[in-house]
């Protein structure tokens, strides 16, 4: 419960479960560094990460890094927004009325497996160049997403819940109010945070390919230039843009979804 | 109240199409407190389901309460069903607020049936933080806090330890007498079956047909003396002998 979270054991716990985390990354920074150091590679393509945090941490003062990633977080937001609240509304529907489930679920498995960026070009001949195919290939990846969760949701649920419910006369909308959209949310989260990190994904790689701006076209055009510790920079700030939003939509989800324990390491008590 | 007659359910798609319940014939006056005991899987909670109108395809007639379709049914299963995402308190609101009560209404008829189960000091937890038989409260004061014409149990104390079993067996007799409900519990337990009925209604394996009916003599109210009166272990035994022989002798 919310409740025990702020004990001293268990800060103590989140503490120790932080730093573990971060031994790994440290390891492996670590033997760059000193490879880097010793000059055991070649720091033209592999430059020290101190090299590289010095070299992010300028960009962000003379404001062109910010500028950047700034401009994939509100591609990333925006394809989370659109795709995100259509792909959960066709998974509600899908999931309850068996009409549209007929229509719509075929069509929408088989277009869930495309790559994405495969169809670019499409998304470029239907909305033209600038920043619309990006947003709408953005939104699209994270609708399959969404969707297939949320449908697997709604097809999951315990059927004892509706039956509870029906035999209380629920109207179709109490149902779904009460029942299907909290009894699914656990779930929609998991499916947004994957979602998010697949969104992301999307975004950087097709700032790659058509992009004027954001950490894709850092990564890609500064490599094209021959600045690869900027073309680094980009590479560490995606991981962190990724890590970020993700434990963002968890902290969200665990707030949205109170009665699930989450963090099965803490001890909850029982009450008897 | 209620009234069967040739009641049968069969499940779509079975291969065989031999019915998954019946055909039963039973009647239950108002007020009355009917028990089904059969053997596992005979068929007593796709009956309970039925009766419940949960299960609307069946064949045969059952007519339900004076009210008629309008009869408020309420249901306390096995696995609780109360909603892990409701805290104690919501898990009562929501049907009391579809059943058209005020939001204040409906709080204060939530709190006054979570402190009859004893159960109001959790009224804002969440289930996952009680144990089994405090979350078998809340369906309890859930099922009642609506005040149903018609109560159904379906092994409502099946997983819960003895202790407390015996606890809400006694809370369950007083309750459906304070209130005089009509209601039908399905269970294994003959101890039970004889303390809390009226009628015992005896069914076969699958798919179960009623294959006796034994009216447990003891007058209301009750109370949990009954546990411990000297007839008490002689009625729970000819029960026994009543399913055992139906059910051991050929079909």
């Amino acid at each position: 419960m919310a409740r025990a979270k702020f004990t001293s054991t268990s800060l103590v716990a989140r503490l120790r479960k932080l730093g573990l985390g971060l031994i790994v990354p440290a390891i492996l920074l670590g033997w760059w560094e000193i490879a880097a150091g010793a000059g055991a590679i070649n720091t033209f393509f592999f430059p020290a990460p101190s090299h590289i945090v010095v070299n992010g941490v300028t960009h962000l003062l003379d404001g062109s890094l910010t500028a950047d990633i700034s401009a994939t977080l509100l591609r990333v937001f925006s394809g989370i927004a659109i795709g995100g609240s259509t792909g959960y509304l066709a998974g509600l529907f899908t999931g309850t009325s068996a009409l549209i489930r007929a229509l719509f679920e075929p069509f929408f498995s088989a277009f869930y497996t495309i790559p994405k960026i495969a169809i670019l070009p499409v998304f470029i001949f239907l909305f033209g160049l600038g920043e619309s195919p990006v947003i709408a290939i953005i939104s699209i990846t994270v609708f399959f997403y969404v969707w297939v969760y949320t449908f697997g949701a709604v097809r999951g649920i315990d059927s004892s819940y509706l039956d509870v419910a029906r035999t209380y006369s629920a109207s179709r909308w109490a149902i779904l109010r009460h029942v299907i959209i909290p009894a699914t949310l656990p779930q929609v989260f998991t499916g947004l945070r994957v979602a998010v990190a697949v969104g992301t994904l999307i975004t950087i790689t097709t700032e790659i390919v058509i992009g004027d701006s954001g950490l894709g076209f850092v990564i890609f055009h500064s490599r094209m230039i021959m600045r690869i510790e900027d073309s680094y920079v980009g590479i560490f700030a995606v991981s962190i843009l990724g890590f970020t939003l993700q434990r963002l939509v968890v902290r969200i989800g665990r707030w949205a979804t109170p009665w699930v324990n989450a963090e099965s390491n803490v001890p909850t008590r029982e009450f008897r | 109240m209620i009234d069967a007659r040739g009641l049968t359910v069969s499940y779509n798609g079975a291969r065989d199409n031999t019915p998954a319940l019946g055909p039963v014939t039973f009647s239950v006056a108002r007020g009355e407190f009917v028990s089904f005991i059969g053997p596992s899987g005979c068929g007593k909670t796709t009956l309970a389901r039925t009766v419940a109108g949960i299960i609307t395809e069946f064949d045969g007639t059952l007519a339900i309460g004076d009210a008629g379709p309008s009869a408020v049914v309420s249901t306390v299963f096995q696995d609780y069903g109360v909603f892990p995402w409701k805290t104690a308190l919501q898990n009562l609101e929501f049907p009391l607020r579809e059943r058209g009560h005020s939001k204040e209404e409906a709080r204060a008829i939530a709190h006054e049936w979570l402190t009859k189960l004893r159960i109001d000091n959790f009224a804002d937890f969440y289930p996952h933080q009680l144990s089994g038989g405090m979350k078998q409260r809340v369906s309890i004061a859930r099922a009642l806090s609506v005040q149903p014409d018609i109560l159904i149990l379906d092994e409502p104390f099946a997983s819960i330890d003895a202790q407390l079993r015996e606890d809400l067996q006694d809370e369950l007799m007083a309750l459906q007498q304070e209130t005089a409900m009509t209601t039908i519990l399905f269970t294994h337990s003959y101890d039970e079956a004889v303390l809390l009925s009226d009628q015992v209604i005896v069914l076969t394996a699958r798919p179960a047909t009623v294959i006796d009916t034994i009216e447990i003599p003891y007058p209301r109210p009750r109370t949990n003396a009954l546990r411990t009166d000297a007839t008490f272990g002689s009625v729970v035994n000819s029960l026994r002998t009543a399913i055992r022989g139906g059910n051991d002798g050929p079909r």
